[in-house]
């Protein structure tokens, strides 16, 4: 319980550090950029929202509106309060950052669990399959393949898959909204690569846990080779990947935002990418941030999922 | 995804160097790797000097040339065979030269981020774990906060804000968005190796007869926490190539003239339905390469660490 509560501390100064990081990257780095003599970095910022050739009254209303000519730690000061009070607004329309977010973030969550458990249904047979035949032609060539598909592009994976299953064959919806129709391609695209990484990851825990004493032993008693596999050795191999779970997530939805942008997913990923190629800045910033949080809370679950299945584990 | 890591107990250091490389070479998965690394940078070194060799070579990239009849007369870009190897493109070039000039752009990207990415990690990752105390915990906070984020997303951001004018300052701005954010898992796997280092009896031996910190970081640590990098780096070479491809695809990398394989796909992919092959070819150079780096990668991991 403490330890948890010390991990819960700690995540509240990595999103804090999240924020310095990703506030000081929008605000300082445009700073970098060589402008006209006689603009301001406040001017440059209300042109990126305006458009460069607005009147110069504007360009001062936006300014005073959004207190860009304040000093940066001021600014940062009112970013903060305007995200922890949903204040945070759009500088492309009038949404606000984290409503806007809290809108689409049902889409994503369904498409990353069902992404997830695309990972678990392919790789336990793989893995199972492959680590009681080790050392085989057909082990060593399914290995092969795995790494093949965890090397492909998600987002060619994701062209091919729309233009040969969905249009060409016309198995599947090709996208186009949040619909459950449309789930089984995206999923697909998120599922291939992650599951053929842990299906690699799977067999060698397999192999690991099978040389261990407590299978022989299972084995001596007479236990079949499937009671063996399935009752002993696959919980224990599949222990360590509950962590390693929690750090992909952030892998995951960096595979998320090319996903929901090919399939038009209306999630947070294609949110993230839209406001980044708009230049919206606070958008930008809130997804970050919200990602961010998504992480820190799934490793937060991850932990006490750990504790619960594997009480030998005492994480400080 | 590349950055698993990756555990490493001293009884399993490689003997030697030599007996270490034999060992590798004897394995099937580094034997492929090798061989599709070897020919990536055969070909990158060719499309070098290539128009030397043959000035008719780099025309196959110039759409103002009419003579090479990439575009039927009904304006469709010709399909494989019909004297285009793989095909032209919308604009008439050669999908097939220009494939193979693309490979130096993923190369270069992919290696020397891979070089910020290590040696930012390394250099957090020993400095951490070595000296321990306040600076650790600032620097593992960093680092978390850092790994909290998702690449794609901050190398995109990254790539939108920096000022890209010109082609020197585009490759700097790819290998600055990619490194800085992919250091974070080799920090993580050398701090680990580092704080269990430092409790053993050479380190004490060394501090005990007056060796400096810098010495006993560089001499005494580096070599030790190297095998683990090097296995990293390798997998990290193969993330590297799929994330530029990834910013290129979405108009972030080199300028449009430029050849590069997600370029070649965000070209193509209006056309996938009348010309799948502008679209096919690039995406399959990006597999085969990350599949090389990805097999010499988990056959030198296997190398260094076998399984039981």
């Amino acid at each position: 319980m403490k330890g948890l509560l010390k991990q819960i501390g700690w995540s509240l100064v990595t999103l804090w550090l999240v924020s310095l990081i990703t506030f000081s990257l929008l605000f300082l780095v445009p700073l970098l950029r060589p402008s006209k003599p006689g603009l301001t970095p406040a001017d440059i910022m209300a042109q990126t929202i305006a458009g460069a050739h607005t009147d110069p009254e504007t360009i001062a209303n936006i300014k005073r509106d959004r207190g860009l000519d304040r000093p940066l730690y001021v600014q940062y000061g009112m970013f903060v309060r305007d995200a922890l009070t949903n204040n945070l607004k759009s500088y492309r329309n009038s949404d606000f950052v984290f409503s806007a977010i809290a809108r689409r973030f049902g889409n994503t969550l369904i498409l990353a669990l069902t992404g997830l458990s695309l990972y678990l249904i392919f790789a336990i047979p793989i893995g199972l399959f492959t680590a009681s035949r080790a050392g085989s032609a057909i082990d060593r060539f399914t290995l092969f393949a795995c790494v093949i598909a965890f090397s492909i592009p998600t987002f060619w994976l994701a062209r091919l898959l729309q233009y040969y299953l969905g249009y060409r064959w016309g198995a599947f919806h090709v996208g186009g909204s949040a619909s459950l129709a449309n789930l089984p391609l995206p999923a697909l695209t998120l599922g291939v690569g992650g599951a053929a990484y842990y299906a690699r990851l799977l067999h060698a825990n397999l192999r690991g846990v099978l040389s261990q004493d407590y299978i022989r032993a299972a084995r001596a008693r007479g236990l079949g080779e499937k009671k063996v596999l399935w009752n002993h050795a696959l919980k224990n191999a599949l222990i360590p990947l509950v962590a390693i779970l929690g750090m992909d997530f952030a892998s995951l939805l960096s595979g998320l935002i090319f996903t929901e942008k090919i399939f038009a997913w209306p999630g947070i990923g294609s949110l993230a990418i839209d406001s980044v190629q708009n230049q919206d800045t606070p958008m930008i910033l809130g997804t970050v941030m919200f990602s961010a949080l998504m992480v820190v809370l799934a490793n937060i679950a991850v932990d006490i999922a750990y504790r619960i299945i594997d009480p030998r584990v005492r994480l400080d | 995804m590349a950055t698993a890591s990756v555990t490493f107990s001293e009884s399993s250091l490689p003997p030697r160097a030599d007996g270490f490389v034999r060992q590798l070479l004897r394995h099937r998965l580094a034997q492929v790797g090798l061989v599709i690394i070897g020919l990536l940078i055969g070909v990158a070194l060719f499309t070098l000097v290539a128009d030397k060799i043959d000035p008719q070579f780099k025309m196959h990239l110039d759409p103002n040339k009419p003579i090479l009849g990439g575009i039927s007369e009904l304006g469709q870009p010709k399909a494989p065979g019909q004297g285009f190897f793989l095909g032209a493109d919308t604009l008439g070039r050669d999908v097939w030269t220009r494939t193979l000039y693309g490979t130096r752009i993923s190369l270069i990207v992919a290696f020397c981020a891979m070089l910020t990415a290590v040696s930012i990690g390394t250099t957090i990752g020993l400095i951490g774990g070595y000296f321990g105390g306040w600076v650790d915990i600032a620097l593992t906070r960093v680092t978390e906060a850092v790994l909290c984020l998702p690449t794609a997303l901050l190398a995109i951001t990254l790539l939108v804000v920096l000022p890209a004018e010109g082609f020197g300052q585009r490759l700097f701005n790819l290998l600055l968005a990619i490194g800085l954010v992919t250091w974070t898992g080799i920090a993580r796997a050398v701090r680990g190796q580092v704080l269990s280092l430092k409790e053993q009896e050479f380190i004490e031996a060394a501090r005990a007869v007056g060796c400096s910190h810098t010495r006993i970081i560089f001499v005494h640590l580096l070599p030790n926490v190297l095998p683990t990098v090097i296995v990293l780096a390798t997998l990290a070479t193969a993330h590297n190539i799929l994330l530029e491809a990834g910013l290129s695809y979405l108009g972030l990398g080199m300028e449009p003239g430029v050849p590069s394989w997600g370029g070649m796909i965000n070209e193509g992919q209006p056309y996938i339905i009348a010309a799948p092959w502008i679209t096919l070819v690039p995406g399959c150079a990006i597999v085969i390469a990350v599949a090389g780096f990805n097999l010499l990668g988990q056959a030198l991991q296997e190398t260094i660490e076998p399984r039981p």
